[in-house]
């Protein structure tokens, strides 16, 4: 298990907001690296990233779906490898590059988003920024995936209103380098 | 009716200011600028700036309605597609379906044919009264005017835009229905076109704000545990180390079980774990899968209450040389959308406003007025995307909303907006499940093996009894569960079907497909078991029976469609076969080929054909989509979905051991769209049913074993 180093300040919090009632938790000030920006964040050690993503820096992009690392909703990138950010504590997260769907096209749409369009993937749309996260992890790893391999990475990710062929569609698409509007 | 130009529909004779409140992509409360705009209806507002926003009654949910009904209004318009966006509609009568009662609720797939007509009358209205108003500018006949991209062009080459007369249109009286005429069908530049859905930016950048998206200053967030079974009350409850947890900002106990109300909803999760429940179960029956199989079994062998009957089916059953039966079941299985259920209201002494993905905004309004004690016209829904609902967000008594609403109720001094999330496991092991259904078919075969008596008798809870949809249940037989059954499209001269209600087991709600996926799954397999019987093929032994019977033409079609883009009866490899089904969910036709590989107990669904017949399709793009996803939902259930039971408490928790499709056992999946004219029908549910009968039609083709009690992970098949 690698050192992580934590660039924070850590403290063992006693608080008394009422008389007769005493919490103690671990919680840090820390610095979070997200989408190339630095953002300090007050949190626990054991909130998942998901959620100091979601309820204290207020980016709603990376979704919840099971809380448990089985739907894929929540992937987001840590050093460039996709991660279900539900299961990751934030004291994990600190110190490491950090990217979410919000930072994914960093000038205008990213090559899969702009295939997303053309073929014309998401119905409700909700697990879509996590197979997005995911399926760019799958490209930066592996330029040019074989149909296996696209199935096999993007296992983790579920959709349950079937939009797994399109998904796969425009993976190829973006991984050919040739966006182009699908013909219906 | 909806888009009748009655006073009432009119908000705004005159021109108007529009001031409006959005939440924004930060979270923070937006006013729109004021605008001056035309709203002659309910259903479309054009403002000085050109944009014209169609304003959609049904939810969006996924299905595309929001686009598609956006489509036919820009169309009749004459709109700049380009200037158009899709507004939810807010609470109001006008906005009832008329197929389902008047109801304001996206259920059944009823939106396009309930709203269709509606639609382009308000658009046409709308454009009769902006040719006016541009040619009395011009003082010319409007006669002399067209209309084509957002511009009313005049003789001499004159052009308006449509923002330019908003003041002057608004201004004109609203036309008689009569004086309004509609575009011809071969006129239409959008409807019939694979247009791309309004929301696509949005859904790939992650900006678009579904109802657990939403925020509010000041919001709290709230996690409820409730009674493991439906019935069970509270024995004892112990707060005291839920309250010593970080960021708790209250603790309690409302009808559907304990509120944990935090910060942020992981404080809320985390002390919602460390409350100390105990239940009452009292005398509640605590049933297992095993203890209700046993009784819809016992009750499929005995006659139930009469949905149709032609012939006297038990003589020919009784008399007949030979009869056949079999026996065909499916287990209760949960709706799980990607999004978990959840709903976000602020009271304060003005106004209540909810945010929700809702499916049901008119009961949801009725439920937070009540529980609230609020004048209906005080309270507002705001319906937001929704990330997936099948059924589940427009729940029998609005369950996810009412409890929102009841928490709200009991902390007052809270003063703040509350925001209810249901983690995972409380939406799978929250009920309201598909019911389990067993079915009993016996035929009585003539000398050449077709059938000449049909009897099918069906068990299964009611779904629709004692809801806001009970108007569906009539003389004691709930028609959801024999929709396809009673109707059935062979030509069968002596037909009974049956119907048992029994109240037993968890609580259940329709769910996509409702009971065409237990009648079509039944009636599918038992036609095509009858056909091998006597090894013919089940193509040709349904078109025989079809044929017997007159008006199934369309039927016919589709079937054909769907063999010949198969490659019916073209060879195949060891190992590999197809199986067909036909269905007909409300007057969309629908069939589909499975193919699959299966050697011993392993599985692999090769490409699932279907063709579909749903009249005019608004948008064929958006339909081939919709029959993509409903298959992939049809066969995960068909594969996995089970909802087990021991002692009265659901077995499965989470996406671990309740499993749905991933992307590596996904089929090729083709779809034809067989044109069936200019009327519009649903699609949303249309292609779920076929996918279990065909899938186990080609497992017996491909190894001589049937299956008949889905789903196939009974068998020990997996993928």
């Amino acid at each position: 298990m690698a050192i992580i180093p934590r660039p924070c300040v850590s403290r063992l919090t006693i608080r008394r907001d009422e008389p007769g009632r005493q919490v103690l938790e671990y919680m840090a000030v820390r610095q979070l690296n997200i989408n190339g920006q630095d953002r300090t964040v007050d949190a626990p050690d054991d909130m998942p990233l998901l959620w100091v993503l979601r309820d204290i820096l207020k980016m709603q992009g990376t979704k919840f779906g099971c809380g448990a690392g089985l739907c894929g909703a929540c992937t987001v990138h840590v050093d460039g490898a996709a991660a279900r950010s539900c299961t990751l504590p934030v004291s994990r997260a600190a110190g490491r590059k950090i990217r979410t769907i919000e930072g994914l096209g960093v000038d205008g749409l990213h090559p899969l988003q702009q295939a997303w369009i053309a073929c014309r993937v998401p119905q409700c749309g909700y697990c879509q920024s996590g197979q997005l996260m995911a399926a760019a992890a799958l490209l930066a790893q592996t330029p040019q995936p074989a149909d296996e391999q696209i199935d096999n990475f993007m296992a983790g990710n579920l959709c349950r209103c079937g939009t797994y062929p399109r998904i796969r569609e425009a993976i190829r698409m973006a991984a050919r380098g040739q966006i182009h509007e699908r013909s219906s | 009716m909806p888009g009748n130009l009655s006073r009432r529909a009119v908000l705004k004779g005159s021109v108007a200011l529009l001031i409006g409140f959005t939440v924004g992509d930060a979270g923070r409360a937006k006013t729109l600028a004021s605008r001056r705009s035309f709203q002659p209806s309910a259903f479309l507002r054009i403002s000085d700036d050109g944009v014209i926003t169609a304003i959609v009654s049904p939810a969006e949910m996924g299905q595309g309605i929001h686009t598609a009904l956006a489509m036919v209004l820009a169309d009749e318009l004459d709109a700049d597609w380009a200037a158009v966006r899709v507004e939810p509609a807010l609470v109001d009568p006008v906005y009832g379906n008329p197929l389902l009662n008047g109801l304001q609720t996206t259920e059944a797939s009823v939106s396009m044919a309930g709203f269709y007509s509606g639609t382009r009358q308000a658009a046409a209205a709308a454009r009769t009264m902006l040719v006016h108003a541009a040619a009395d500018e011009w003082r010319v006949s409007p006669d002399l005017c067209t209309t084509a991209a957002s511009f009313v062009i005049g003789p001499n080459g004159r052009r308006k835009a449509y923002g330019a007369l908003v003041a002057a249109a608004s201004r004109k009286k609203l036309p008689a229905e009569a004086d309004v005429q509609l575009k011809a069908a071969d006129r239409f530049t959008l409807v019939g076109r694979p247009v791309p859905r309004l929301d696509l930016q949005s859904q790939v950048t992650g900006t678009l704000v579904y109802g657990i998206d939403v925020q509010l200053p000041r919001m709290l967030t709230a996690t409820v545990v409730r009674a493991p079974m439906a019935g069970a009350t509270v024995k004892s409850l112990d707060t005291a180390a839920a309250r010593s947890m970080p960021r708790v900002r209250e603790i309690v106990q409302i009808p559907s079980g304990v509120a944990v109300i935090a910060d942020d909803f992981w404080s809320a999760l985390t002390a919602r774990a460390k409350l100390n429940i105990e239940w009452d179960f009292s005398d509640l029956e605590r049933f297992s899968s095993a203890s209700l199989e046993d009784r819809h079994r016992a009750m499929a062998r005995t006659p139930g209450a009469v949905a149709v009957r032609t012939g006297d089916v038990e003589n020919a059953l009784a008399t007949s040389n030979t009869v056949f039966s079999a026996e065909y079941s499916q287990p209760p299985v949960a709706h799980a959308p990607m999004e978990p259920l959840n709903c976000t209201i602020d009271a304060t002494p003005e106004r209540v406003n909810v945010w929700v993905g809702s499916q049901d905004q008119g009961l949801h309004h009725v439920l937070v007025s009540k529980i609230l004690g609020r004048p209906p016209d005080e309270v507002q829904i705001h319906t937001t995307a929704m990330g997936g609902g099948f059924g589940r967000r427009g729940s029998p008594d609005g369950d996810f909303v009412a409890e929102t609403a009841e928490i709200v109720k009991a902390v007052p001094h809270l003063d703040a907006p509350i925001r209810n999330i249901w983690p995972r496991e409380d939406d799978i092991r929250g009920g309201f499940y598909r019911p389990m259904a067993f079915n009993h078919m016996a035929a009585a075969l003539d000398e050449a093996g077709m059938p000449i008596a049909w009897r099918h008798r069906i068990v299964a809870r009611s779904p629709l009894a004692g809801t806001q949809f009970s108007f569906f249940v009539t003389d004691g037989i709930d028609a959801s569960q024999v929709a396809g059954a009673r109707d059935l499209p062979y030509g069968i001269p002596a037909l009974l079907v049956e119907l048992h209600s029994p109240e037993i087991g968890p609580t259940v709600q329709w769910l996509r497909a409702v009971g065409n996926s237990n009648v079509c799954f039944a009636v599918e397999s038992f036609v095509d078991e009858l056909a091998h019987r006597i090894n013919a093929d089940p193509l040709v032994y349904r078109r025989m029976l079809l044929e017997r019977r007159p008006g199934n033409e369309r039927l016919l079609r589709v079937m054909d469609a769907a063999a010949q883009k198969a490659g019916w009866g073209t060879p195949l490899p060891r190992g590999r076969a197809r199986g067909i089904a036909v269905h007909d969910y409300w007057g969309t036709k629908a069939a589909q080929v499975a193919e699959v590989y299966i050697r011993e107990n392993k599985i692999a669904v090769e490409r699932i054909t279907c063709a579909i017949d749903c009249g005019l399709a608004v948008n064929p793009d958006g339909v081939r989509a919709q029959v993509e996803g409903a298959i992939v939902f049809g066969l995960s259930a068909a594969l996995y979905g089970e909802i087990t039971f021991a002692d009265g408490l659901p077995e499965q928790s989470n996406f671990d051991d309740y499993p749905v499709l991933r992307m590596p056992a996904c089929p090729q999946i083709d779809v034809v769209i067989v044109e069936g004219g200019e009327r519009p029908g649903g699609v949303g549910e249309v292609a779920v049913p076929h996918v279990a009968p065909a899938l186990c039609n080609a497992i017996f083709a491909a190894t001589g074993r049937r299956i008949r009690a889905l789903p196939l992970s009974r068998s020990g098949l997996s993928t």
